[in-house]
């Protein structure tokens, strides 16, 4: 596994690997890779003749905030260290077990060198995120995360790129940008990846004490509950019900998001694919989860 | 030279280039084409083994407005039948002249087939500017992104004609990291110092005269050795245009650099100057870059 450290070699790179005329698959991580992360990278694996980079800062700790703050520097640095000490070697690892060819981790410095603002990108599929005070942040990194992506698509110059459903708003974005944009890169979104007991895997879950965990397990039970009724009330009362049952097991509600899960759109009744996005916390550890209901399936 | 409409065929043939080792410059334009453009097909060849011209001709109604109207695609077609009518031919010719290697034309339903308005520029920094212009610069960028993710360019060549424009290509090339180097190429003039533009040729000579006012007040004002405050060069300019029968619509004195476009109060860093005037119907524009004494 090569491990490159540089934006222009990782550029040199590719171009080299494309006039060898290999195709590039990524898959672009926020570091702290799990088994959630090498299922994408499975699904990397079964693609002919292809070179797969994972990378690592797909998203910046920067992504919350609405303007870069003054000693972004310093929380940069931080956040590298961090992550230097705490998982790099472990990630290193496990990509070299799933016969990763790319290992890209430039400096966050160089990554993220200056704060310009005068540029950004919005998409109208986002709005609803951003004119609600509970998602309004969530939103916003978003945005700034989508622009990451892009960096790192100018960068990695990837043919496909393997995305998570559980950063669903993400992935739908994210696959937005490539066709308004023109970029040449197919994107695949990857189903969420899950323990036997059904919480999705997450670098955060070891973060929770055993009876924390087993109440996270209700996220998805009720989620997976859900898709399976068989008509669905008003949005208002399927959100009551979510609130209600996660409420039960000690989870606190940060957000519930139903919109349609291929344009994100905000719905009022569910007569499409629909995405359920809930986003919760239990004790000090944020959970996050959703599942796609079809409403389809009752037909058949 | 070689034509490709096709945006699949132009990313092929990129893709082929690159495998030969070889350079590409875009120069991108909104078509109607004249020797200003020429000098950048010039600065083009100089730095790159392959020069794609790439003329994306569309109608005011969609490129100034913040959003576009349900029947969009009545409006790109006939922009597209316009330039047909009007300038390919002539584009062509101009570019066989000038040795361009390619000429890249895409249909505008191609490169259109539903709208999109994703690159945002902040308000904060183009407050100075109307909406329309910040919408147009909008669109200006999400066509580049479009344009280089099919023409695949080392090398892209922007006239400092469009300053604001410019710089903005320049800001989000580094923003989102794309592996093109942006180079800015200086404004080409007439001998009596007029900015070539297709517009000029609507002028009437009395008009002309008047409107060689614009290029000398700024010149002038590069050569002072000290700056008043902006209020005060603003008034200057007003005062000197207006004499020349000239109306001018904004002057815009801010910070050239590609990061910002913020307005200055005083000059103490590179700054540029940009005036938009109408003599008799037609919109003149000049910008001029000014370095105070004592800055880098």
């Amino acid at each position: 596994m090569k491990i490159i450290e540089s934006i222009e070699e990782m550029q040199e790179y590719s171009q080299q690997l494309k006039r060898k005329g290999k195709t590039i698959t990524a898959v672009e991580t926020s570091g702290y890779l799990h088994d959630g992360h090498m299922s994408l990278v499975k699904i990397a694996q079964d693609i002919e003749n292809t070179n797969i980079v994972v990378s690592t800062w797909a998203s910046s700790p920067l992504n919350i905030y609405m303007e870069w703050p003054e000693n972004y520097k310093e929380i940069l640095i931080e956040q590298e260290s961090l992550y230097i000490k705490n998982s790099l070697m472990e990630d290193l690892e496990l990509c070299q077990a799933h016969d990763v060819d790319v290992f890209f981790h430039p400096s966050m410095l160089d990554y993220y060198q200056s704060p310009i603002q005068t540029i950004t990108v919005s998409h109208d599929i986002n709005r609803h995120l951003l004119d609600n005070s509970d998602t309004f942040i969530l939103g916003k990194s978003l945005i700034n995360t989508n622009i990451s992506y892009i960096k790192e698509w100018n960068t990695i110059c990837p043919d496909i790129v393997i995305v998570g459903q559980k950063d669903i708003h993400q992935s739908v974005l994210l696959k937005k940008t490539v066709t308004d944009l023109n970029f040449p890169i197919k994107v695949i979104i990857a189903p969420t990846l899950r323990d036997s007991d059904g919480l999705a895997f997450s670098s955060r879950n070891k973060f929770l004490s055993d009876s924390e965990r087993q109440d996270a397990t209700s996220v998805y039970q009720t989620l997976h509950e859900v898709s399976r009724w068989f008509t669905y009330p008003s949005i208002e009362k399927i959100k009551e019900h979510i609130i209600d049952r996660i409420t039960n097991a000690t989870g606190n509600i940060i957000y519930i998001d139903i919109c349609c899960a291929k344009t994100l759109e905000e719905l009022d009744v569910i007569d499409k694919e629909t995405v359920i996005v809930v986003s919760t916390k239990f004790g000090e550890v944020d959970v996050w989860d959703n599942i796609i209901i079809d409403p389809e399936r009752i037909k058949r | 030279m070689k034509i490709i409409e096709s945006i699949e065929e132009m990313r092929e043939y990129s893709q082929q280039l690159k495998c030969q080792g070889k350079t590409i410059a875009a120069v991108q334009t909104v078509g109607y084409l004249h020797d200003g453009h020429m000098s950048l097909v010039n600065i083009a060849k100089e730095n790159a083994d392959v020069v794609v011209m790439n003329p994306i001709a569309m109608t005011d109604l969609l490129s100034f407005s913040t959003e576009w109207p349900k029947d969009y695609k009545k409006y790109l077609i006939e922009s597209e039948a316009q330039y047909q009518q009007q300038s390919l031919e002539k584009d062509l010719q101009i570019c066989k002249k000038y040795k361009v290697d390619l000429f890249f034309h895409p249909s505008m339903l191609d490169l259109y087939p539903y709208p999109v308005q994703t690159i945002t520029i902040s308000h904060k920094i183009l407050n100075n500017l109307n909406t329309a212009a910040t919408a147009y610069i909008s669109w200006v960028l999400d066509v580049d992104i479009k344009q280089w993710n099919s023409i695949l360019p080392d090398i892209i060549v922007v006239g400092q004609k469009d300053i604001h424009q410019s710089l903005l290509q320049k800001t989000m090339a580094t923003v989102f990291q794309f592996p093109i180097k942006v180079i800015i190429a200086p404004t080409i003039r007439d001998a009596d110092g007029m900015a070539l533009s297709s517009r000029n040729r609507f002028l009437t000579p009395s008009e002309r005269q008047d409107a060689t006012s614009v290029y000398q007040t700024l010149h002038e004002i590069s050569k002072w050795s000290t700056y008043p405050p902006v209020t005060e060069i603003k008034e200057y300019i007003t005062n000197r245009i207006s004499q020349a029968n000239g109306r001018v619509f904004y002057i815009d004195i801010c910070i050239c650099s590609s990061e910002t476009l913020e307005e200055l109060d005083v000059i103490d860093k590179e700054t540029v100057i940009v005036i938009l005037a109408r003599f008799g119907e037609v919109d003149i524009w000049d910008n001029i870059i000014i370095k105070p004494q004592g800055t880098k």
